[in-house]
C-alpha cells in the first residue's frame, strides 16, 4: 500500500482544520439566517487515510447505506469533495432545519433538494478555504445528491494513488448534536501541492 | 456525408441564442461581475412581470430589493468572487425572487447559480430559474392521502 497518510503531520492539519473551521463559521451563519435558528458547525477532528480505509473511520456511518452530497473540484489541485451522513442522520438534519417530522420512507424529492443545499453550503465553505490557502480559485461543477454505499464511492484498492482528506462535521442546531463527515477524495500530487502551502503560510 | 464526418463549421446551429434562451420552459438571468443585469429570457419577464429592457445594466438588488441578505445573494457572491455554484431549494429559501404565476399566485421555484467565465478572463454568472409548483402540488397531496390512510 503506498504509505502516504503522514504527508500532512500534526501542526499541519491542526492549521488546516483551524482554516476549515473558519469557513464553517461563515456556512453556519448562511444557515443560521435560512432556518432562523442558532446552527454550529465544527471540525473537531481532521485526518489523511487511505480510500480503501475510509469505511473503517466512519464510525457513525454504516457502509450499506450514506446520503449525501457530492461536488467535483478542478483547479491547482483537484478531486471530489463529498458530505456524508447516515440516512437516518440525514433525516435528523432535514427534520431539525425544516421542524418537519418526515418519516424516512416519506423522504421525497423535496428533502432531497434541502439536503443538497446544506450540502453545498458547507462544501463551498471548504473549496473556498482551501482556494485561500493557496490564493488561488477552484472550479466546481454543480452538487449532486447521493444516496449509496461506502464501497461505491471509496472504490480506490490498495496501491491506488488516491487519498482522503477525512473532516468529522459535528452540526448542532435545535438542540441537537448530529455528525457527519466531509472527505476530499484527491490525489498525491493534490495533497502535496496542500501541504507546500501550508508550510509557506506557516513559514516552513 | 455523415454527420460526424463534416466539419465543424458545418454544424453551427445559426441561431440567435437569444432566441433559444427565450424560447426555454425556465429562467435566465445573466449577470456582470459587478452583479449588474446583462441578460434574463423572455421567461424572466413574464413572472416577475419586468421588462428586461428597463432594467439592464441595474444591481441585481436594486431590480430585486427582496434580495437583501439572503441566500440568493451570497451565491451570486460566491459564484462571481470564488467561482463556486450553488443551488437554491424552495423548500428552504421559499420564494427567494418577487415571480408569480398570476396575481397573488406566487410561483415555488428552485435555483441554480452557476460561474460563467466571460471572454475577457473576468467572470459573470447565469441564475437558473425552474419552477416546482406541480412538484411541491404533488408531494403536498401525497403526504395529505398518506397521513389519511394512516389515521384511518
Amino acid at each position: 500500500m503506498n504509505d502516504k497518510t503522514d504527508i500532512l503531520n500534526e501542526i499541519q492539519l491542526d492549521a488546516l482544520g483551524e482554516l476549515l473551521n473558519i469557513g464553517m463559521g461563515a456556512a453556519a451563519a448562511s444557515l443560521s439566517t435560512m432556518v432562523r435558528q442558532e446552527v454550529l458547525l465544527t471540525v473537531p477532528v481532521i485526518r489523511i487515510v487511505h480510500q480503501s480505509e475510509v469505511s473503517t473511520q466512519l464510525d457513525e456511518v454504516p457502509p450499506e447505506s450514506v446520503c449525501g452530497v457530492k461536488q467535483t473540484f478542478n483547479g491547482d489541485f483537484s478531486g471530489d469533495a463529498l458530505l456524508l451522513f447516515s440516512e437516518a442522520k440525514s433525516l435528523s438534519l432535514v427534520q431539525a432545519v425544516l421542524g418537519d417530522s418526515i418519516p424516512l420512507e416519506e423522504l421525497g424529492e423535496m428533502e432531497e433538494e434541502a439536503i443538497t443545499e446544506i450540502g453545498n453550503i458547507i462544501l463551498n465553505a471548504c473549496l473556498s478555504s482551501l482556494a485561500n490557502i493557496f490564493n488561488e480559485h477552484l472550479d466546481s461543477e454543480i452538487p449532486e445528491y447521493l444516496n449509496e454505499n461506502l464501497s461505491s464511492l471509496f472504490s480506490g484498492d490498495s496501491d491506488d494513488n488516491s487519498f482522503v482528506l477525512l473532516l468529522k462535521m459535528s452540526f448542532n442546531i435545535a438542540e441537537q448534536d448530529i455528525t457527519g463527515y466531509v472527505t476530499f477524495i484527491m490525489d498525491v500530487e493534490s495533497i502535496t501541492k496542500i501541504s507546500g502551502q501550508i508550510n509557506k503560510m506557516l513559514g516552513l | 456525408m455523415s454527420i460526424n464526418k463534416q466539419k465543424n463549421s458545418d454544424l453551427d446551429l445559426n441561431v440567435n441564442y437569444r432566441n433559444v434562451f427565450d424560447a426555454c420552459g425556465f429562467g435566465i438571468i445573466i449577470l456582470d461581475e459587478f452583479s449588474r443585469l446583462l441578460y434574463w429570457n423572455s421567461w424572466v419577464s413574464k413572472y416577475s412581470n419586468c421588462a428586461l429592457t428597463s432594467n439592464l445594466g441595474e444591481h441585481i438588488e436594486i431590480i430585486f430589493p427582496i434580495l437583501g441578505e439572503t441566500r440568493l445573494l451570497n451565491s451570486i457572491d460566491d459564484a462571481l468572487h470564488y467561482r463556486l455554484p450553488s443551488t437554491i431549494s424552495h423548500k428552504l429559501n421559499p420564494q427567494p425572487l418577487p415571480f408569480f404565476k398570476s396575481k397573488n399566485i406566487p410561483l415555488e421555484h428552485n435555483i441554480k447559480v452557476v460561474p460563467l467565465k466571460h471572454t475577457d478572463n473576468t467572470f459573470h454568472c447565469m441564475i437558473e430559474i425552474s419552477d416546482v409548483s406541480a412538484s411541491v402540488k404533488r408531494e403536498n397531496r401525497l403526504r395529505d392521502i398518506l397521513k389519511k390512510n394512516q389515521s384511518s
